[in-house]
Formats: structure tokens, C-alpha cells, sequence
């Protein structure tokens, strides 16, 4: 196991975004957090990296808590440091591997200012899939990239899942099929509950 | 590669960096110039209203400099998610604020050679060789101001929550330390008996009025050209203990800015 999340709590100016959420996350698994815009899955995906205060406990196991770039997390379309090559960014994340680069990122030399929204997000994705984590936050890792890069993606994401990490991606439901087909697991958020933990076939049955 | 080093390379590309160190070497320059062709020599004597320019200059921008780009580098990234992945990869608070401080320490520090590297090729030809340590006096005080204002600028970033915010608070915030403080030890001064921590107490509420008045001290001015603050901690401690104070204020400025950053990076929502 990778994770234990436990009554995880969060609000926002008085609002309850999660509410007691409790759940766990296996390594070698790759977990769709499905639902509408709003229903926390970023903020949840937030908690889960460690970035932000909340209530209840995030348990990290195997390692994961103290080792650097054991986690990685992607926010939702991120903006890179505009004046850093896609090669530098890299290097930042995988600081103690001997080859930062990998095929998924656009050219090496380009600096990230110029990168479309697309590149950026597969920049940023590259950076963190080098850094070989155990554990993959991914918030909406699909918005920004036309078909083909999807493709790609889910490819990494799948071989990083078949190398032992666990990959936690978000998606909106509207969209999710594509994702939800290559999951290993559906949860379902909706205002900050769990209302479905499903296989794909049965979630997609619904 | 090095956080550090990373951001380093990252803020010395910036246009900002190269438009700033040209108009501030422009600056300097004329400054030197003018300070030259008034006194017909070297303009930096201890007494020369061009050593006081040149102080003031080498104060004023790049430490805005500092200030600005150091609340701009943690406000940006964390407005962009860039600050959020490098916790969640197990940057620590304090990894990066002092990453981001050696950033714009380094900025400012440029941005100062390139102000005396061309103050000094005016000077050069027309300064007898022991006037030089005047010229390093002034360059070392402003390197230390650059590095408070770059402190408290990352602190400003790690407070505040967007970059339009950070850039305002810095700003209001670098207007107060040029102008507004030195106002209110003005107004202050004749009300309040300031002994030894008093003084102190009153440095500390301004790094660049302290770095000035260290500067002021260092060319070895003395009475009024030190100013109010300067002339009350060099009548009460004398000057080498108004150095001593003005040197801790300054440092409690960096270490202190420094140490909250860290701790705020490290525990606020990224």
C-alpha cells in the first residue's frame, strides 16, 4: 500500500470541500478520481501531495514520505518558470538521476515561455515521470493535450503503473471515458464524498 | 542540478534583469560623470555629493530590484502549480526560499556590477588608488542592502497569495523603507528618550536606512550628512558601535525574513 487517507477533511472559507473522505491507494494501481467541477477532486489531489493544511490523516507508506521525489504532482495546467529549458526543468526534478530526458517532452532546448499549453503540460509531465516517483498526482493531466499526446500519455502513466508506482489522476466526468477505461479503479467525488468506488467496466456501466 | 543554481539561471535571463542593469549602469555612469566634471577630481572624497549618489543610487533600484523580483519569483510560482510540485517532490520550505533569495541576491548583484563597472570605467584615469576603498565601501554596503531587500521580498512572496499582490506589497513596502521610515524617526526622535535598544528598534524597522547610514558611515561622514537616524547611533553608541548595530539589524533583517519565508513556504497552501 501506498496510501491510507483517513477522514481527510478540508474547507474553504467555512465551505466543506472534502468531507471525511477515507480510502487507499495500492502501488502498481492506476485510480481515476472522477465528478463534476467543484466536487474537490483537485483539492482532494492536493492533500494527497501534501501541499496544502487540511483535517485527518494522509498516511504515506513504502518509503514514499521520506524519500525525495517519491511523489510527484502535476496541478492543473501549470506554468512553468518562462525563462528554464524543458531540459533544465527536468534536471530540477530528477536531480539525482544520470538522464533526465525523456521522449514524451518536447525539444530539450526550448524554454518554457515559448512552449504552447500543451507542451508546457507534457513538459511538466516528463520532468516529473523522470524523477521515477512512487507515487503519480496528475489534475487533469489530459486538458491541455490534443489525441495523439493523450496516447502517449496514457502510455507513460500505464508503464510507470506496470514499474510499481501508483498513478492518482483527476478528470471531469464528461470526459473521464477515455481515462476511466485505462484506470484500474473509479472513485467517484461528488461535493467533496465518495459516491462511487467501482471498477472501470462497472462505472462506466452506470 | 541545484535548486539553486536552477532559479539562478532562470532569473539572470530575465529581459528585466538586462533592461534594469543597462539603465542603472547608465545611471551610475552619469552620476560618476557629473560628480567628475563638478569637482574636477575624484568625485567619491568623503564629503562629494557624487559619493552620496552613488550610495543612494546603488541603494535605491537594486534593492527595489531585489525586493520586486524576490516576491515575483515565489508569487509567480506559486500562482503556476511550479511551487506546489517542488514540495510535493520533497523540496523543503527552506530549500526554497534559500534558493529563491540567492536568485535575487544574484540579480541585484549583477545589476550592481554592471552600475560600478561602468561608474568605474568613468573613474578610471582620474581616481588616485587610495581612494579606491571608498568606491569598495560603497559596493560592499549595497550588496548586503541588495540581499536584506531580497529577503524580504521572498518573505513578501510567501505571504502574500497572488503575484498582482505580491508585486503591490513590495512596492508599498519598498516606498515605506525609501521614504516613509526615515519620516518617522524624524517625527519620532525628539518624543522618545531612545537609548541603546530604542535605536535599535528603530533600525530595524528599515534595511535600507540602515544600509545607508552604514554607508554614510563607512565614506566617514559625520553630523547631519549622516542623516537623523545616523547622526542620533553614532552621538549615542559612536560610529564603530553604530557600525556594530547597523551590521545586526541588517542581519536580523536577512536571517529573520529568511527563516519566516521558509517557515511560511513550508506549511501555507502552495
Amino acid at each position: 500500500m501506498i496510501l491510507r487517507v483517513a477522514a481527510l477533511r478540508k474547507t474553504y472559507g467555512g465551505r466543506m470541500v472534502l468531507d471525511g473522505l477515507s480510502f487507499e491507494i495500492a502501488a502498481g494501481t492506476l485510480t481515476a478520481l472522477v465528478g463534476p467541477n467543484g466536487a474537490g477532486k483537485s483539492t482532494l489531489l492536493r492533500c494527497l501531495a501534501g501541499v496544502t493544511p487540511h483535517e485527518g490523516r494522509v498516511h504515506r507508506f513504502d518509503g514514499v514520505r521520506a524519500a525525495r521525489g517519491a511523489i510527484a504532482y502535476l496541478p492543473q495546467s501549470p506554468r512553468l518558470p518562462a525563462e528554464a529549458t524543458v531540459a533544465e526543468i527536468a534536471a530540477v526534478f530528477a536531480v539525482d538521476r544520470a538522464d533526465p530526458a525523456v521522449s514524451f517532452a518536447p525539444d530539450p532546448a526550448r524554454r518554457a515561455g515559448t512552449l504552447s499549453g500543451g507542451e508546457g503540460q507534457r513538459a511538466a509531465l516528463a520532468a516529473l515521470l523522470a524523477m521515477r516517483p512512487r507515487l503519480l498526482l496528475l489534475d487533469e493531466p489530459t486538458a491541455d493535450l490534443d489525441s495523439a499526446a493523450r496516447r502517449d500519455l496514457l502510455r507513460a502513466l500505464t508503464a510507470a503503473r506496470d514499474g510499481g508506482a501508483a498513478v492518482v489522476l483527476t478528470t471531469p466526468a464528461p470526459q473521464a471515458a477515455e481515462l476511466v477505461a485505462a484506470a484500474d479503479r473509479v472513485l467517484a467525488i461528488e461535493a467533496g464524498r465518495i459516491v462511487a468506488d467501482a471498477t472501470p467496466a462497472a462505472y462506466l456501466a452506470r | 542540478m541545484t535548486l539553486a543554481l536552477f532559479e539562478i539561471r532562470v532569473l539572470t535571463r530575465s529581459r528585466w534583469l538586462i533592461g534594469g542593469g543597462a539603465i542603472y549602469a547608465l545611471l551610475a555612469a552619469g552620476v560618476t560623470a557629473l560628480g567628475l566634471s563638478t569637482f574636477r577630481i575624484l568625485g567619491l572624497g568623503s564629503a562629494s555629493p557624487a559619493a552620496l549618489a552613488l550610495l543612494d543610487l546603488g541603494l535605491l533600484l537594486p534593492m527595489a530590484f531585489a525586493l520586486v523580483t524576490g516576491s515575483a519569483a515565489v508569487a509567480t510560482d506559486r500562482e503556476g502549480g511550479f511551487l506546489a510540485m517542488l514540495r510535493a517532490a520533497g523540496r523543503s520550505g527552506g530549500e526554497i526560499t534559500r534558493a529563491k533569495i540567492a536568485s535575487a541576491t544574484v540579480a541585484a548583484w549583477l545589476m550592481l556590477a554592471a552600475g560600478y563597472g561602468a561608474s568605474a570605467l568613468v573613474l578610471a584615469g582620474n581616481v588616485p588608488a587610495a581612494q579606491l576603498p571608498v568606491f569598495g565601501a560603497i559596493f560592499g554596503v549595497t550588496l548586503a542592502g541588495a540581499l536584506a531587500a531580497a529577503s524580504v521580498g521572498v518573505l513578501v512572496g510567501a505571504v502574500t497569495r497572488t503575484r498582482q499582490e505580491a508585486l503591490l506589497a513590495s512596492l508599498a513596502i519598498w516606498f515605506a523603507f525609501a521614504v516613509g521610515m526615515e519620516l518617522v524617526v524624524l517625527a519620532l526622535a525628539p518624543l522618545i528618550r531612545a537609548g541603546a535598544v530604542g535605536l535599535l528598534l528603530l533600525v530595524l524597522f528599515d534595511p535600507l536606512e540602515a544600509a545607508r547610514t552604514l554607508g554614510l558611515i563607512a565614506l566617514g561622514m559625520e553630523g547631519e550628512l549622516l542623516g537623523s537616524l545616523g547622526a542620533l547611533l553614532t552621538t549615542t553608541q559612536g560610529r564603530f558601535g553604530a557600525a556594530v548595530v547597523l551590521i545586526a539589524a541588517l542581519g536580523t533583517w536577512i536571517g529573520g525574513a529568511a527563516a519566516t519565508a521558509a517557515w511560511l513556504v513550508g506549511r501555507r497552501s502552495s
